[in-house]
C-alpha cells in the first residue's frame, strides 16, 4: 500500500506559514495531497497495465495515461481507461472521474501521477502558470506529454521545456491543434508555394480581452486547494475572479488572449511563413487596461514584431480589423491576413475552428512544389482529435519529427506574445537578440525573462 | 514649486471618484517620479478598490519608467522610496507589492536593505524573490549569506533562489528530479 492509500491520506493539510506566501512541506504533501477516491464514491485500486517499457510504448501496447488539469480543454483529453486523474478542484476531479471506466488514481497533486511508473503519458490542462514546471518534471519522470497551449509564460521556461524534451527523449506535443486542421494546412501550402507572392506583412486580429468587476477576496471554497492552484505563482488571496477561465485576465497567470488564442493564431502564422525557427528582432506593444475591476490584462492591445532575413512584419490588434472572407460580410472575430506582393489570404481562427479562402482550398501544389508535412495516419475529422492521434502515433514510433506541434517551434511561437507582454508592461519598443535570447541594451526588460517561483516549485 | 503643484494634482486625480480621471493620471504617471511614491504607497491600501488599483498602476508605471535604460539615478531614487514602503508598518500586501517592484528597479545599492527584510516573516519571501531578480554578485551573495543564518523553515526558499541564479540556458530543465520528488 502506498501513501495515497494510507489511512491518513485525508488528514488536514500541513502548511507552514513563512510569509504571505506559504510552503507546503514534503511530509504534508505526502500526507494530504492524494484525494481519497472514496470521497467520490469510487473504489481505490491501482490499475493493472504496466507496460513492457514504461514511457516507451511499443506499437501494439496500450498507452497508459494520466491526466493533469481537468477543467476547460483539459477534460477533453480524458480517455476512458485513464490510470490517473489530477485536479486541485475536487469538483473537476469528480466530474472527470465519471468519464473513466475502472478505478483511476484521483489526486490533487500531479506529482503522484509522475511517481507512477506504469503511466506512460500525461496530458496537461492546468492553468498556464503550471505548464512548464509540469511538462519539465513529466519529462524527467519519463512520461510523454501533451501540454495545452499556451506553451509557457517566460523565455526561461521555454528553454527548459526544449532541453527537457530533448534530453529525456520524450514525445511532447503542444496543444496548438490548428496545425492538425486541414484548412490551415491548405493555407500553409498555398502561401509557401508563392500563390500570393512574397509575404512581407501578416496582420492578426482578435476580439478584446474581457472586463468585469472586483469579485471579493474570500477563503477559497472547500473544493479548491488554493495553495496548489497558485503553485509557483506569487501568493494572492483567493478571489473567484482569478480561477478557472478567469485566470486568462490576470498577467500573473494567463496574460490575455495574446498568449491564449494568440498561441493558436501565431502558430499558424509561423507555420505558413516557414518561420518555425525564427524570432523577431524587435517588438513594440501598447494597450489599455480596464479602469476598474480586478483583472489587469490590457483590454485592447496592439503589438508589432519585426523579423529579419527574410524581412517581414507581424502585427496583433485587439479588436483589430475583423475582416470578412472575400465575397462575404460576416466579420471574422479572430484570424490573420497575409499580404503577399500580388495577393492576400485570410485564415480565420487558428485552432480547431480554423478556416481559409476557397482559392487556397482548391489549390494543389505541383509535384515539384512545396509539400508541407501532415500526418496521414490520422483518421478523425476533428482537428483536436487529429492532433491527439498524431501524438499517439509518434509515441508509438518514437519519431518526434512527425509531431505536428513539437516543443521547439511551440516555444518559438509563444516567444512572440511573451515579448509583446513585456514591451506592453514597460511601455517601450524593445530590441531582441534571437541568438542570445535576451533584450539588447535593456537590463530591466531582461529581468522579465525568468520568474522567481514560490518554493518548492522549480524547473529543475 | 510647479513640480509640487503638478504632483499634488496628480495625486488628487489618483484619489478621484471619477474613474476616467484616475485612469488618465495612472497611465501618464511615468515621469511623475520618485517623490510621488510614498503617497502612492499609502493609497495601495485604500478601501476604495478603484483608487487602490489606480495607485498600484501608477506606482508600477513610475517604477518601470524609472527602470528604462540610461536612467540609473532615477531608478535608484524610486527604489529608495519603494524600500521605505517595504520596510514600513504598512499593510503586508503594500509591502509585498513594493518588493515586487524592487525586483525590477533596484540595483546593487539596494541589496543590503532588501536583504534585511529576509529576516521579516511577513515579507521575506517577496524579499527573496526580489533579490533573485536583481542581477549582480551582491544579490547572489546576500541570498547565499542568508541561507547560513535563516530559520530552518525558510532555508529551502533561499536555497531555491540560489539554485535558480545558477541555472544556465543549456542545462535548465535537465537535472535530476528535485528533492521534493525523490
Amino acid at each position: 500500500m502506498n501513501d495515497e492509500n494510507s489511512a491518513d491520506a485525508a488528514a488536514p493539510a500541513a502548511v507552514e506559514e513563512t510569509s504571505p506566501s506559504r510552503r507546503v512541506t514534503r511530509r504534508g504533501f505526502i500526507r494530504t495531497s492524494a484525494v481519497s477516491a472514496a470521497a467520490f464514491g469510487i473504489p481505490y485500486i491501482i490499475p493493472d497495465g504496466v507496460l513492457a517499457a514504461p514511457g516507451r510504448p511499443g506499437a501494439n501496447d496500450r498507452i497508459v495515461y494520466g491526466h493533469i488539469g481537468l477543467g476547460g480543454q483539459g477534460i477533453s483529453h480524458v480517455v476512458p481507461d485513464a490510470a490517473a486523474l489530477c485536479d486541485v478542484d475536487s469538483d473537476h476531479l469528480a466530474n472527470a472521474a465519471k468519464r473513466v471506466n475502472g478505478t483511476p488514481l484521483l489526486t490533487k497533486d500531479y506529482r503522484y501521477i509522475l511517481d507512477r511508473k506504469d503511466i506512460d503519458a500525461v496530458t496537461i490542462g492546468a492553468p498556464d502558470h503550471w505548464h512548464a514546471i509540469m511538462m519539465v518534471q513529466a519529462c524527467q519522470a519519463g512520461k510523454d506529454v501533451y501540454s495545452e497551449k499556451p506553451t509557457c509564460k517566460t523565455i526561461q521556461e521555454g528553454q527548459a521545456m526544449i532541453n527537457a524534451a530533448d534530453h529525456y527523449k520524450r514525445v511532447v506535443q503542444i496543444g496548438a491543434q490548428g496545425r492538425s486542421n486541414p484548412s490551415a494546412h491548405v493555407a500553409c501550402e498555398y502561401i509557401r508555394n508563392g500563390q500570393i507572392g512574397k509575404v512581407n506583412r501578416v496582420e492578426v486580429w482578435h476580439e478584446n480581452n474581457w472586463t468585469d468587476g472586483w469579485g471579493a477576496e474570500t477563503d477559497p471554497p472547500s473544493t479548491i486547494d488554493w495553495d496548489l492552484w497558485l503553485g509557483p505563482a506569487q501568493w494572492k488571496p483567493y478571489n473567484a475572479q482569478y480561477v478557472h477561465f478567469n485566470f486568462r485576465w490576470m498577467m500573473d497567470f494567463g496574460a490575455g488572449f495574446i498568449r491564449d488564442r494568440g498561441n493558436h493564431v501565431l502558430s499558424i502564422v509561423l507555420w505558413c511563413m516557414n518561420q518555425d525557427k525564427a524570432a523577431p528582432v524587435s517588438v513594440e506593444a501598447t494597450g489599455e487596461p480596464a479602469k476598474d475591476g480586478v483583472w489587469d490584462v490590457p483590454v485592447t492591445m496592439e503589438a508589432k514584431w519585426e523579423f529579419k532575413n527574410p524581412d517581414w512584419t507581424l502585427t496583433w490588434s485587439q479588436p483589430g480589423a475583423r475582416y470578412p472572407f472575400p465575397g462575404t460580410t460576416a466579420p471574422i472575430p479572430w484570424g490573420a491576413k497575409y499580404y503577399g506582393d500580388h495577393d492576400t489570404l485570410i485564415v480565420s481562427g487558428g485552432d480547431s475552428g480554423c478556416d481559409t479562402e476557397p482559392k487556397a482550398k482548391a489549390y494543389t501544389p505541383p509535384a515539384n512544389g512545396v509539400h508541407v508535412y501532415q500526418d496521414n495516419t490520422v483518421t478523425s475529422a476533428d482537428p483536436l482529435e487529429r492532433h491527439r492521434e498524431n501524438w499517439r502515433h509518434c509515441m508509438r514510433t518514437r519519431n518526434t519529427a512527425e509531431l505536428m506541434m513539437p516543443i521547439d517551434p511551440a516555444v518559438h511561437v509563444i516567444t512572440l506574445p511573451i515579448l509583446a507582454n513585456i514591451s506592453y508592461r514597460l511601455g517601450r519598443k524593445l530590441q531582441w537578440d534571437p541568438a542570445r535570447q535576451e533584450f539588447i541594451g535593456d537590463e530591466e526588460a531582461n529581468r522579465y525573462l525568468a520568474q522567481p517561483y514560490r518554493t518548492p516549485w522549480k524547473l529543475g | 514649486m510647479e513640480e509640487d503643484a503638478k504632483r499634488a494634482l496628480f495625486l488628487d486625480q489618483i484619489k478621484s471618484a471619477d474613474a476616467d480621471a484616475r485612469y488618465r493620471s495612472w497611465r501618464s504617471a511615468g515621469p511623475v517620479g520618485s517623490k510621488a511614491v510614498p503617497a502612492l504607497g499609502d493609497l495601495l491600501s485604500s478601501p476604495d478598490k478603484g483608487v487602490a488599483k489606480s495607485a498600484k498602476g501608477a506606482l508600477e508605471t513610475i517604477a518601470l519608467y524609472a527602470g528604462r535604460p540610461h536612467a540609473a539615478a532615477e531608478a535608484h531614487a524610486v527604489s529608495e522610496e519603494l524600500l521605505k514602503i517595504a520596510a514600513s508598518d504598512s499593510p503586508i500586501p503594500a509591502r509585498a507589492e513594493a518588493l515586487r517592484m524592487l525586483g525590477f528597479t533596484a540595483d546593487r545599492r539596494s541589496v543590503p536593505a532588501i536583504a534585511r527584510l529576509l529576516n521579516d516573516p511577513a515579507v521575506r519571501d517577496e524579499a527573496r524573490m526580489a533579490l533573485e531578480r536583481i542581477p549582480g554578485r551582491e544579490s547572489l551573495d546576500a541570498l547565499r549569506s542568508a541561507v547560513r543564518t535563516a530559520p530552518e523553515e525558510f532555508k529551502p526558499n533561499l536555497e531555491q533562489s540560489v539554485y535558480n541564479r545558477g541555472l544556465r540556458p543549456a542545462t535548465i530543465g535537465i537535472v535530476a528530479l528535485t528533492t521534493e520528488l525523490s
